[in-house]
């Protein structure tokens, strides 16, 4: 009777496990999986082999679960770099906030450059996971942002200063866009794939030049271009100069933002369209 | 297709070519080789996601239960088996190379 008792107790353990495995499995993505995973459990006679067949059920429905959530390697990258970046800038400008220097000014970007770096890394996750975008759109869209956004901080580094504005940054993307694009349509024949990579390289690059140029403003003021000097009033001190120049150069490049956002929207309604219809082979 | 598979993947493979092509439940194809479901399971979806396995629910099923999902290698299956099951443990090797 009490080997009974064990015996029921254990299959209901048993078929709570593996109810619990068919909740956290991806849902849609696998259909039978879980079904069949019960109907496995069901048919073992012995009470700890099911128990423990159960136990291994919920922990393979936990892999497939985290292997659906988890996005692909570029645009994990592209959120490391981004997260990077931004951990950067918080530090270059906690150290000035702390030595007291234009306080209020530096939180406001400070606050931009989260808003922008976790605007950025939510969009791509959600296109990511949401669009069911082929692999090579996400990994050439990812690729091909950060590839641009390189060269042009390359440049920045090998240049006496960074450049006025965000033109040479601007150009870079739209060649690293077209080439991705065209690989991507070459490859997919399809042009709901070519827009999203065409957008997801203009999103990376454009929020990656928008960063590093922050960065630079703010962490290496050697690297600004002197472009108020010549109508400064005579006898302004060097940091008079410098602050206006940080102010004229930033107008340069407050353009990636509305560029950023344009494109974003742009990137979400691409994923969102024909979620449900399938690829042109 | 050019991957390694792990281990306990060239073990199921094994498995499945030394059992000449019959369809296998996972409990049994499990204690055979020597996994768990939470090995079994990630291995099988994963041949199955590649077309190396094709799966049926069973047509008649015991007294009271429901039926269980079936497996079996397909024939590109059969040739990634072949190709990869080689370190497979001795009475499932031989298989594989008869």
């Amino acid at each position: 009777m009490g080997e009974e008792r064990r015996s029921a107790r254990g299959t209901r353990a048993s078929l709570l496990l593996v109810g619990w495995a068919a909740r956290i499995f991806p849902r849609g993505e696998m259909p039978g999986w879980p079904d069949a995973m019960r109907a496995e459990v069901e048919s073992i006679p012995s009470a700890p082999a099911r128990l423990a067949f159960a136990i291994g059920c919920l922990g393979a429905a936990a892999r497939e679960r985290a292997r659906a959530r988890r996005s692909p390697l570029a645009v994990r990258l592209v959120g490391l770099s981004l997260g990077t970046i931004f951990v950067a800038q918080a530090a270059v400008e906690s150290h000035q906030w702390l030595n007291g220097n234009e306080a209020s000014r530096r939180s406001y970007l400070l606050v931009v450059a989260t808003v922008v770096a976790l605007l950025t890394i939510a969009t791509l996750q959600l296109a990511a996971r949401g669009g069911r975008f082929a692999g090579i759109t996400l990994a050439a869209g990812a690729s091909g942002g950060l590839a641009a956004a390189a060269l042009w901080a390359a440049l920045v580094v090998l240049s006496p200063t960074m450049p006025r504005d965000a033109g040479g940054g601007i150009g870079l993307i739209a060649v690293g866009a077209a080439l991705a694009a065209g690989l991507v349509a070459h490859r997919t024949r399809s042009l709901r794939d070519t827009c999203a990579a065409w957008l997801l390289v203009a999103a990376v690059g454009t929020a990656l030049v928008f960063s590093t140029a922050e960065l630079t403003i703010q962490g290496f003021p050697g690297r600004i271009p002197d472009i108020v000097g010549p109508v400064m009033p005579a006898g302004s001190t060097p940091e008079q100069v410098l602050r206006e120049n940080r102010i004229e150069i930033v107008d340069g490049y407050v353009s990636l933002l509305f560029l950023l956002a344009v494109v974003l929207t742009g990137l979400l309604v691409v994923a969102r369209s024909g979620r449900h219809t399938n690829r042109v082979p | 297709m050019t991957r390694r598979p792990s281990p306990q993947t060239r073990r199921v493979l094994a498995a499945f070519v030394a059992n000449a092509g019959g369809w296998r439940h996972g409990y049994d194809l499990g204690a055979e080789v020597g996994v768990g479901a939470g090995t079994l399971y990630p291995i099988l979806i994963r041949l199955h996601e590649r077309g190396c396995l094709e799966s049926r629910w069973e047509s008649v099923a015991a007294q009271g239960r429901p039926p269980r999902h079936e497996y079996r290698l397909t024939a590109a299956g059969v040739a990634f088996a072949r190709e990869w099951a080689y370190d497979a443990p001795g009475h499932l090797r031989l298989a594989l190379e008869a």
